[in-house]
Parts: C-alpha cells; structure tokens; sequence
C-alpha cells in the first residue's frame, strides 16, 4: 500500500511536471518544496502539522454551535461595522424582539462602514443557506443592490434598515422593498437647530460628513445645510468627509482647527466622528469654545454631554430599526401586510434631557 | 508515519485546503453545494486575479503595496468612461491601461532609483487612492448599461464570468510563469538577481515586467469589482493588497523571492476564501477569520524559512 502511494504520487508528479513545466525543480500542479529532506528536519515538521491542528480544532469546536430547530423562521441581519455600537444596539434590539416572535435571528456584519465588498459576500453566503429573510443596513446605497436583488429573485425577503438603498439605482434594477429607519434629513435638520441656537445663530461652523454618496450621509448633510443657509449670521468654513471613523475625524477636525481658528460650531453626521472631533478639540485646548453636536447616541457621546464636552445628539433608536426590521419581516413571512415605510422615532439628546429625563448624574 | 509527512509535505497548502474543505462539508450541509463553491470563487476573484500579479512581483523579490488602490482609481476611470457614453471595451481598457501605466511607473522608479518597492508603492497606494477620490470627488458613480452587468451575471458552464475569469487568470499566469523565458527570468532574478544578469537577464526590464503585469492585473480586477457592485466606489480595495500578498505567501511564493507559483496562489486564495465563507455559512464572528488567516500567514512564512535554510 505504502510502496502503491509513493508510486501514485510520483507518477503524477511526473504528468504533472510534463504538463507546467519544471521551473521549479520540479513542483508541478502542486505547491511547496520539491525537497523531501526538509521534512526529515525536526524543525519543520510541527509547522505543516500545527497548522492544520489548530485549523481543525478551531472548525472543530466552533461548529458545535449551529443553528436552532428548523421550524422557525431564519432571519438574517447584516450590518455594518461591528465596530460602532450602533449596530451592537441594533443587534440587541433585533435579538429581544426575534425571541418574542420565535424567529431565528443569524447576525452578521462586516469590519469598517467601507466594507462593501465583503457585505456583498455576507449575503451571497445568506442566500446559499437558503435564509427565509434578509433584515440589512447597507454600507453602500448603491453597490448592495444588484446582490439584493438576486436574493429577493431566490424567494429571500429583504428589508431595508438604517440607511436607504437608492432609488433610483433599485428603478433601474427593478428591485423594491420596505425601509425601516428614521428621517435622516429630519434629525439633520433638529441638530442643527440646536447647534445654531447654542451658537446664538452667529460665527463660524463646520460640518463633518459621512461617506459621500451614501443615502443617509447625503440626507443629513442637505438637512444641515437646508438650516444653516437662511442664517445670515452662521459661515460655513468647512464640510469634509472622515468616512464615519473616529480617527480619520479627529486629523479632519485638527486640520479645520487649524485652517479656522475662529471656529464655534461643528455638525458631525455621526457620533462616533464627534468622538475624534472632541479629541481634536481637547488637543488643541478648545474645549468649551466649539459647541459640536451629532447623530446617534452612543454611550461615550452621552458620557462626552455629561461631562461638557458635546452639546447634544440625535436617538434614532437603531434598537427599534433592528427589532422593527425582524418584525417587518415576520409579517411578511407569515402572509400579513407589510408598510413600505416603517418611521423609527428621533429625540434631541442634549444635557438637560440626560439629567431630567434620563436621571443621569451631570458633571459639568 | 514518513509517508504522512512526505505527502503533508508535497500537497502543502493544497492538502490543508482539502481538510478545511471536508471539515466543512461535515459541519453545515450548505459548504459543498455547487452554488456555494463557485460563490467562493467568485467572492475571491477580485483578490485572485490581482494576487496573480502579485506572484510575478513577490517572485522577483520585490513588493506592490499599491494595488489596493489601484483598483479603485482604475474603477473611477472605467466608471467615468462607462457614466459618458462610451463603449464598453473603450472603458474596461481605460481602466486596464492605467492599472498598466501604474505598475510601469513603479517598477520604474524602483529600477531607476533602486529604491525599495516598499516605499515606492506605499507612496503610490496613497497617490492612487488619492486621485481615485479626486476623479469624482469621492463620489460613487452608478447605473451602467444593462450590458455591462452580464459581465457579473452570467455564467457559462454553471460558473459566473468572474469565477471564470479568476481561473483564465489563473491558467495564463502559470503558463507565463513556468513556460516562458520571462517567467524563468522572474523566478532567476528574485533568487540570484546576480546570477541572473550574468547569464544575459536584464533585472531592470523583468522587474519593470513584473510590476507591469501586477498592475494590469489590478486594472482587470476592477472590471469585476464595477461589475458585482453595478458602481464604481472610490472606496473599494482599502486593505485588500493585504489580503492579495497575504493569498500569494501562504500559497508557498518565498516573500523573499526566487520560488512561486501562480497555482499556489489560487490554494492561498481557495483557502482564505474558504475559511471566510466556512466561517460565516457556520455562524462565527469575522473576527475570528483574521486570527486564523493570521496564523496560517506566520506558518505559511515559517514553513518558507525553514526551506531556505535547508536549500
């Protein structure tokens, strides 16, 4: 037997040689080293052996945890970055309400906003497990489409959370489905309010954007600018985009610091940009004099109004999109009607709500 | 006991796929479905067909940072090309071109100057990425004519046209690589560039070649990339020349040059490819994902290591 393999394999190392060439010393179709003695030297051969150990305990293990009972209805809730605990409230939100109706919720998203490709392969991959629904925010309002389209071709029901696919891209592919998310142009529009009434409707105000051409980056910036532009006292020094990170927010915002020093008010599309505009703030010893207000609410943009370092946010309950968008689903799935536009609500969240509506400690 | 280490030993990264494969096919039912193994083809075509080039590059001993962003400018000019009325192959080669001009402009810096390919394509990756942004202000272009989506959905023979232009790629390149006199020069320059030129190889001109080749190859990624996403996206391809050098190393081309090949690669790619949809299709965290490729990639370079220590 053992003469029989060592036969096989050099015969087709030989057919394999006459075929591609021996560039090589003679790898043929396969990979790696010609040389046998490597493998007699202690050193190497723990190498080819742990790695395939630890790939199989590690497929091994993890794949005892695999889905539930069969009966319940598969939902699946693709997001964006799981690096923004934005979606890890939306993930919370869809799970609670996913337990109240039985459904099976199958979570997943992707690392940074800017992974549209790999959201792409997320959803392939839903399809092929053959998912009754696919809940999903998406990182590009135009690229998911196409790949949408082919999932809702293959009886999969898809809705639509947090940021709106583009019209006019889902006209041209035929392609329609309900949206679950809150007026993003509307929660614009109330920020900003709030911003130029703290600024006393005077001086001067920067904007840091979303991703350019994503829907609700496109929609919050109209809704600040459709506020600032009758304000005759309120310029606009600067509106730059730090793609919805922190870190790209905090060189935007030393920049613009730099540029205007005169600086009062900046519009973040997200909190988690204030974040870095904060930082940038505190570096560069402004804190106080630049009033900066968001969209999100997340737990450190609370934290950060607490403490004086923000003047308020945008609650646009990402727990309710997600919970809506599995219920929006469930709906459908069990045959009832769905509406095309499922409204989640918006609160300004500044100090004074924190301390009298929320009960939290101020530390101004 | 030998025999299992000599036949570890010849199949490589092949055999450690085909675990991975089996491993898979036992914990979910959906791995080994047809629509799931061409699905993985295609999800990695975009990597593949670059890592292709980047075999030629790597071999020679040197390195292309770039092609990341290369891919999204070579997308900007095909999708501005596609927005204004042109045809399509007038487009496509639009964009193939400057993923051709690209390379040509570091290889040669790097040959003139014999600067690092390091640095030069590191500054390159911003420049490129820069001008993709610049072309359109970072906005994404979209709504191509109905004709040039074919490209991303059709199929012939059960495999989508991107799955299928991965493997031509693939075929090509490893036919250049192992057959022809510039693909033996490759493999000479990157062991014994020396040795090479003394024997009548002109280094300059082969690595020139090299960074050529792994530029086009950037600029036929980018086809698909419009082509899947129905937009060009200006943001496209950040991080993925890791993801491209990460596939050539682990499929057994020597970071250090002078030894690869493209049919490595593929398995290299196969095999992140595969880990990443196996991963998903059984409900784990990408997080996970980047550990294991993360590991494999040190093995992957210690295994190489050890090689040339012995040869």
């Amino acid at each position: 037997m053992k003469r029989f393999l060592i036969k096989l394999l050099h015969r087709l190392e030989a057919c394999a040689t006459r075929l591609l060439g021996s560039s090589l010393g003679g790898t043929g179709i396969l990979p790696v080293c010609p040389d046998f003695r490597l493998l007699r030297h202690p050193s190497t051969r723990p190498a080819g052996l742990v790695l395939a150990i630890i790939l199989f305990c590690g497929i091994a293990l993890c794949g005892f945890s695999n889905e539930a009972d069969a009966k319940s209805y598969r939902i699946a809730l693709v997001m964006k970055a799981v690096t923004n605990p934005f979606f890890h409230a939306m993930e919370e939100g869809a799970k609670t309400e996913a337990e109240k109706l039985g459904v099976t919720l199958l979570p997943a998203s992707v690392e940074r906003e800017t992974d549209i490709d790999r959201q792409i392969g997320l959803v392939e991959d839903f399809i092929v497990k053959q998912v009754d629904a696919i809940v999903i925010a998406p990182a590009s309002s135009q690229g998911l489409v196409p790949v949408l389209k082919r999932a809702q071709s293959e009886g999969i029901y898809v809705v639509n959370i947090d940021n709106p696919l583009d019209k006019d891209a889902m006209k041209q592919q035929e392609f329609t489905c309900p949206f679950v998310g809150s007026d993003n142009q509307l929660g614009a529009c109330i920020a900003t309010h709030a911003l130029v009434a703290k600024m006393g409707a005077v001086g001067e105000i920067a904007m840091l954007e979303g991703i350019p051409g994503v829907t609700n980056a496109e929609l919050r910036k109209a809704g600040f600018l459709s506020v600032i532009q009758p304000v005759p006292g309120i310029k606009l020094v600067a509106s730059q985009t730090a793609n919805w990170e922190t870190e790209q927010a905090f060189n935007v915002t030393s920049n613009i610091l730099t540029a205007h020093p005169n600086l009062r008010g900046i519009f973040c599309a997200n909190d988690n940009m204030a974040l870095g505009a904060i930082a940038a703030l505190e570096a560069g010893g402004k804190t106080g004099e630049v009033a900066v207000t968001a969209y999100d609410n997340l737990e450190a943009a609370r934290e950060a109004i607490l403490e004086g370092k923000m003047f308020a946010t945008i609650e646009q309950h990402p727990e309710r999109m997600g919970a809506y968008g599995v219920r929006v689903a469930k709906d459908h799935l069990d045959g009832k009607p769905v509406e095309d536009y499922t409204r989640t609500p918006l609160d300004l969240i500044d100090y004074q709500y924190l301390v009298k509506v929320m009960g939290m400690a101020g530390k101004k | 006991m030998s025999l299992f280490f000599r036949i570890l030993d010849r199949l490589g990264v092949g055999i450690v796929l085909l675990l991975l494969g089996v491993l898979l096919a036992f914990q979910t039912e959906y791995f080994l479905t047809w629509k799931n193994l061409s699905n993985i083809l295609t999800q990695t075509s975009v990597t593949l067909i670059m890592a292709v080039g980047m075999t030629f590059v790597i071999t020679t001993g040197e390195i292309d940072l770039s092609v990341g962003s290369l891919l999204a400018l070579c997308a900007m000019v095909s999708g501005i090309l596609l927005e204004a009325g042109h045809s399509i192959p007038t487009a496509l080669g639009a964009g193939m071109l400057t993923g051709a001009i690209s390379g040509l402009i570091a290889g040669g810096i790097v040959v003139t100057w014999g600067l690092p390919s390091f640095i030069v394509t590191l500054g390159l990756l911003y420049i490129d990425r820069g001008m993709a942004l610049l072309l359109t202000d970072a906005k994404p272009l979209y709504g191509f004519p109905e004709q040039f989506t074919v490209i991303a959905k059709g199929s012939l023979l059960g495999l989508p046209f991107p799955a299928l232009e991965a493997l031509a790629a693939v075929v090509l390149g490893q036919v250049v690589l192992s057959k022809t006199a510039f693909g033996r020069k490759v493999v000479a320059v990157g062991g014994n560039p020396v040795a090479a030129r003394l024997s009548g190889a002109s280094v300059g001109k082969i690595k020139m070649g090299a960074f050529l080749l792994s530029g086009f190859c950037a600029g036929v990624a980018s086809i698909i990339t419009i082509a899947r996403q129905d937009s060009a996206s200006p943001i496209v391809g950040e991080g993925q020349e890791l993801d491209v050098i990460a596939a050539v190393i682990i499929g057994g081309t020597s970071l250090f040059g002078g030894r690869g090949t493209v049919v490595g690669t593929l398995f290299g790619a196969l095999l992140m490819g595969v880990l990443r949809n196996g991963l998903t299709l059984i409900d784990i965290a990408s997080v996970w994902q980047k550990i294991v490729i993360g590991c494999v990639i040190v093995v992957a370079v210690l295994l190489d290591y050890y090689r040339r220590k012995l040869t």
